[in-house]
Parts: C-alpha cells; sequence; structure tokens
C-alpha cells in the first residue's frame, strides 16, 4: 500500500520585480525608488513557493501520495497556490483560505543579481489552528513539519496528531531564533527526524563549530536523528552515534539560495521515509538543494523521480564513519 | 436594439497589486530638484503591513468605469492574456457594467500586473506591459461610439494610434477626448500629431503638459495655448491638490479643489476621475465651469478610498456633493 505523507507548513508567493531604475544609494545603505511615479520593470515573475508548499512537491514529484496543511488568504495569490497545488497532485486543506488574511508574500526588488530588498508579509500561515491540523489525513505514515506553527499549543497538538496515527515526525523548524532553545529542544526530541541548518545548529548551541563538531554536539543534545545542512559546504547526518558526511557540489557562479534548505530537508526525510537509506537520503537531498540553487525561485528546480534515480553515491564525496 | 454606445475608453488594462508599506520600514526624501525619493534598507527583509489586490484598472480602464457609473453607455478596448488575471479583469468591468465586447485576449501572454508600493497618501507604481500583438478591430454601424476616451498604451500600441486616426477621419461625428499615458507622452507631439489635430477634448497634469510640450513655462495659461495650437478644442490641465484649468480655446477657467472631508487615503487614479469625469460632462452639453466642479467631486471621493476605483460617484451622489459644496468651491474666469 502507497505510504501517505503530510506536510504542514508556509505556502507563499514569490514576486521578482527586477527594474533598473532601483537605485543603491550606497553612503545610506539604502534602496532608493522615485516616489509618486511610474519605475518600468525589466521583469517581474510571481511563483508560488512557501516552505510547506516547496516540501509538499518534493514528496509529491517521487510519486508519493501527499497532504500539505497550510493557511493562505481567500484572494488572488491563494487562486496561484491553488493551482499549483492541483497540478502537483497535491491535496490542501479545504479550510486552508482565510477571508480576514492577504496570503503571505515575498516582494524581491533587484535591479538584475541578487536581491537588493525584500518586502515580506507574513499573516496567513501564523493564524494557523489546532481545527486546521486535525484535517491531516487518518491514517498517515509520514509528518514533515516545514514551518513551526505560531502557536505552541498548535505545534503540540500537531505532534499529539502524528502520533495518535502511529506516523513519523521530520521537522525543519527554520527561524529557531524565534523561540526559546529550551522550549524548541523538547519539541525536536519529539521528532524522529531533525534537520536544521548550520546556523540554526550555532545558534541553538551558543556558539560556533566546524559543521562534524556542530553536528555531534547537537545530537547530543538528545536527537538521535539529526542532520546539519549548509549551502556551501553540504551536510553531516547523525543516526544514533554514526555520522555521515556530505558535501555539496559547488556552483560556479553565484546563485540564489533561496529554498536550499528547504528542499534539502524535504529531499533527505524523503528519500528516508521511503528507503531509511541515510547515504542516498543526503544525495538525494543535495542533489534538490544543487538544482533549486541554479534559478531564481525553487519550484520548476525541484527535481522528479526519474532525475533522481540515476544519481549513484559518489564515493569521494561521501565518507562514512566514526561512530 | 443595442444602445448606441456613449464612450468606448481605449487603453491598457492591468491588475493592482497594493503593497502598504508600514510607516516605520522606509522614509520620504528629496533628490537636488526636491522628486520625492522612497528610501528602504538595502539589502534587508522589510516587512509591509497589508497587500489588497484590485482588477481592471488603468487609466483607461478608470475612465471606462467612472463613465459607466455616470450612466453613461461605456465599452472598452483593450489586450489582456489568457490567465486568470484576465479573467479576473473581465469579470470586474463587467460587474461595473462596463461593455468588454473590444477586449482581445491573447493565448500564450500574461495580463499586465503593477505593484503599488503605498506609502503615505503617495504611491510609487512598479509597471511591466505586455508586448501584445495590437490590432485595430472592425467597428460596426450599431456599435460606433460618440466618443472615444483614448489613454495609456504600451510601447507597441502605435497600430491603435494608426486605427483610431483612420476611424476619426472615416467617422467625423466621432469626438476623442486624450488622457496620455507614459508612453503616448514620451512619443512626443510630433509622432502623434494626427491625434492630437483630431483631439475634442485633451486633460494631462502640468508635468505631463511640459513634458509633451517640451516647455519649462509654470505659466498654466501658456501651456494650455500652446497646447490648443496642436488642435484640441477644449483642454484640462489639472494641478494636484492646487486646482484646475480648463480652456475652450476663448476663456480660461480655473477650478479650486473640492475639500477634504478627510485626509485622502489614497491618491490613485485622482487624476483619472477628474479627467473622465470632466470628459462625461463636456460631452453632456455641460459649460467648463459645471464640467470642472463635477469632475473635482469625482477626484475628492475617489482619493478617499484606496484604488482609483472604488470611490467613484454616480450622477445623483456628485449633485448631493455639489448642493453641500463651500462657497468657495466655484470657478472663476482668468
Amino acid at each position: 500500500m502507497n505510504k501517505v505523507f503530510g506536510v504542514v507548513g508556509s505556502a507563499s508567493i514569490d514576486i521578482y520585480a527586477v527594474s533598473r531604475f532601483f537605485k543603491h544609494q550606497k553612503d545610506q545603505d539604502q534602496i532608493v525608488l522615485d516616489h509618486n511615479s511610474q519605475l518600468w520593470l525589466d521583469d517581474s515573475v510571481q511563483e508560488a513557493s512557501g516552505a510547506g508548499l516547496l516540501s509538499a512537491i518534493v514528496f509529491a514529484r517521487q510519486g508519493l501520495k501527499t497532504h500539505l496543511v497550510t493557511k493562505t488568504g481567500a484572494d488572488f495569490f491563494s487562486k496561484i497556490i491553488n493551482a499549483v497545488a492541483e497540478k502537483e497532485a497535491i491535496t490542501l486543506n479545504s479550510n486552508h483560505e482565510s477571508n480576514k488574511r492577504h496570503t503571505d508574500t515575498t516582494i524581491h526588488l533587484s535591479s538584475g543579481g541578487s536581491d537588493q530588498t525584500n518586502l515580506h508579509f507574513t499573516g496567513s500561515f501564523t493564524s494557523l489552528s489546532k481545527q486546521d491540523c486535525s484535517q491531516l489525513p487518518a491514517v498517515l505514515n509520514w509528518l514533515h513539519i516545514a514551518t513551526l506553527p505560531d502557536e505552541k499549543s498548535v505545534l503540540l497538538h500537531l505532534l499529539k496528531v502524528a502520533k495518535a496515527s502511529q506516523a513519523k515526525i521530520s521537522i525543519n523548524p527554520r527561524f529557531v531564533d524565534s523561540i526559546a532553545s529550551k522550549t524548541l529542544l523538547k519539541t525536536l526530541a519529539q521528532c524522529d527526524l531533525v534537520v536544521l541548518s548550520a546556523d540554526e545548529a550555532c545558534i541553538l548551541l551558543g556558539q560556533h563549530l566546524q559543521l562534524e563538531e556542530l553536528a555531534i554536539a547537537t545530537a547530543s543534545l538528545g536527537l538521535p536523528h539529526l542532520v546539519i545542512y549548509d549551502s556551501k559546504q553540504g551536510a553531516v547526518a547523525i543516526e544514533n552515534g554514526k555520522i555521515y558526511n556530505a558535501d555539496q557540489k559547488s556552483h560556479n557562479t553565484e546563485n540564489d539560495s533561496t529554498g536550499a534548505e528547504v528542499v534539502f530537508s524535504a529531499g533527505y526525510c524523503c528519500e528516508y521515509a521511503k528507503s531509511s537509506d541515510i547515504t542516498l537520503a543526503l544525495t538525494f537531498g543535495l542533489a534538490q538543494a544543487y538544482s533549486v540553487q541554479t534559478v531564481a525561485g525553487a519550484t520548476s528546480a525541484i527535481l522528479q523521480k526519474p532525475a533522481l534515480e540515476p544519481l549513484q553515491v559518489e564515493e569521494d564525496l561521501l565518507k562514512e564513519g566514526i561512530e | 436594439m443595442k444602445e448606441r454606445i456613449d464612450i468606448l475608453a481605449i487603453g491598457d488594462v492591468v491588475t493592482d497589486a497594493f503593497i502598504e508599506l508600514l510607516p516605520a520600514e522606509a522614509e520620504i526624501s528629496q533628490d537636488r530638484d526636491s522628486h520625492p525619493l522612497l528610501c528602504m534598507t538595502y539589502g534587508s527583509k522589510i516587512p509591509f503591513k497589508d497587500a489588497i489586490l484590485i482588477n481592471g484598472v488603468g487609466n483607461a480602464a478608470n475612465a471606462a468605469v467612472a463613465t459607466a457609473k455616470l450612466g453613461l453607455n461605456t465599452a472598452y478596448m483593450a489586450d489582456i492574456g489568457d490567465d486568470r488575471v484576465g479573467e479576473d479583469i473581465l469579470q470586474s468591468l463587467h460587474e461595473h457594467g462596463v461593455s468588454t465586447e473590444f477586449i482581445n485576449s491573447h493565448a500564450g501572454f500574461k495580463s499586465n500586473y503593477h505593484y503599488v508600493l503605498w506609502y503615505g497618501a503617495d504611491r510609487t507604481i512598479l509597471i511591466k506591459h505586455e508586448n501584445y500583438p495590437y490590432k485595430w478591430p472592425e467597428i460596426r454601424n450599431y456599435q460606433k461610439p460618440s466618443w472615444v476616451y483614448l489613454s495609456s498604451i504600451g510601447e507597441t500600441g502605435r497600430t491603435i494610434h494608426d486605427g483610431l486616426v483612420k476611424f476619426l477621419e472615416d467617422n467625423p461625428e466621432t469626438k476623442l477626448s486624450f488622457q496620455p499615458g507614459t508612453f503616448q507622452i514620451r512619443e512626443g507631439t510630433k509622432k502623434l500629431r494626427e491625434l492630437y489635430a483630431k483631439t475634442t477634448v485633451f486633460t494631462a497634469n502640468k508635468e505631463e503638459f511640459q513634458l509633451i510640450l517640451e516647455s519649462k513655462s509654470t505659466d498654466e495659461k501658456t501651456l494650455i495655448t500652446k497646447m490648443h495650437q496642436l488642435g484640441p478644442e477644449t483642454v484640462l490641465l489639472t494641478d494636484g491638490p492646487k486646482g484646475a484649468f480648463a480652456s475652450d480655446g476663448e476663456q480660461v477657467v480655473f477650478m479650486p479643489p473640492y475639500p477634504d472631508p478627510k485626509p485622502p487615503l489614497d491618491r490613485t487614479g485622482a487624476g483619472d476621475s477628474y479627467a473622465s469625469t470632466f470628459t462625461a460632462a463636456i460631452a453632456d452639453g455641460m459649460s467648463l465651469s459645471e464640467a470642472l466642479a463635477w469632475a473635482g467631486i469625482n477626484s475628492m471621493s475617489v482619493v478617499q478610498k484606496i484604488g482609483a476605483q472604488e470611490g467613484l460617484l454616480t450622477k445623483n451622489e456628485i449633485l448631493i456633493w455639489l448642493k453641500k459644496a463651500p462657497s468657495s468651491y466655484v470657478a472663476k474666469t482668468i
């Protein structure tokens, strides 16, 4: 029987607005736009995004039955998200649209190259309630938490729902600085698999360490299966004391790392949920992260199952060892 | 039998996404020429307060909705993409009672979308227009309008200008009201000389007059006189909160603004409502003074609401405001 995967996380819209008329006033370190005027955009792209939606796409593109629990506004941007979910065969919770809020949105202002300034609106996912979480399917094999709910009680309810279904739980909390370390660690310890970025692990530990040392120190806080990801260096996984290293294949040019951690995390969890093979999970997770760094916006670059299948574990990249 | 079209509005239609910036997250400074600049911290993540989407706007679309609301039988000619934004635009125009029989949907194209960075009562509009393969449509006898209201069209809209000039030559009973948009202003008076020559009512703000006429003059009468020389019979020059001037070539009339009942919320569409209401009033046979009085009221109402269309008034609502107008709200011949 096909496994059922649930993802909880934000679904948002990324708008990329590129214009040569955005000026960088270096002495004030400001982006400056003529006010009360019309500025022509050289390029403008709208893309559905958000950690929840991107993670769900990673799962769905591997042919897995995927449910996404999220919260958007009842607006045009939500229609874009609905269309993407439909195209990817992702089931959305029926009450995800709220009349009271606008869909979470980020506007990336740039004069070409990397972003200069991002304008972002966060309001819809923060309203996720216990009632929304109860819309996860009754039979659930795996729950992936891609964005932490704002309310602690909602997060605890989510864990309760997953445990009632005897589902395994993976979590990529991100923004760990917005929650007290002790509280967060308590929650992470209840999860079967935790993925953190190197920066987040440093915040949790309160010190800067090399990637592998960081993973060992963080895992010792009571996390039996931990993965630390760095968009430039790669990833280190620790499961029951066994350490796995994998380097991130480097790009020749400067790339947009938006969404890389999210798709790495989902790619890793997805493969691990399927095969319990950590080296393969690292390879697939890093392949997804590498792919999304090649373009602005992540959805188009998330790899399909056929693109991942031929990937072989490269022995020189993976050093299995050390307990 | 179909009713005759009173006004056919022509120009690009867009969807506006209003991004309301938080007061603490941006600031306004001025450049050397005292133009306002919107400044935000570079390389940072800046939260914004809210986002509101408004479908079916743009200079000509706003004019179409304004004249439809004033009771004129209004049709609209524009180009859209065959996407969801386009569907929402059509629905919005239908809801406002505007006929969409001249709207052309292009397969494989996106509909136009603007981002309006809204800070205080003012805004910076980020614009991206699609280069549609514009085509002048066949207009049957029963579709011939009494007036054409032409406004902003994208870079590749010359076909529409040429088609319109030919149409006006063949149908001299149809009058033209012209409120130029950015590209039409940039085109200058030489390239569009035939359009200017066939214009009955011309409307623009003072800065636009200076750009079009390549004149540094700040004297309204001088600018209006120069504009008449290009062809327009009636000329309207708006000067923001200072008021507006109108001329029929014989007299120039000044109208102060209608006092705002509350501080303006958003100035988007103030110029469009002024110009289109003025045109509708002239089309209805009103004098310059009456047309200015109507236009000032509709413009005042528009800036009390978000977006260019929500505050537009019906004929009866304008009459109510006229009745309670202060004694200072009166046109003066200068």
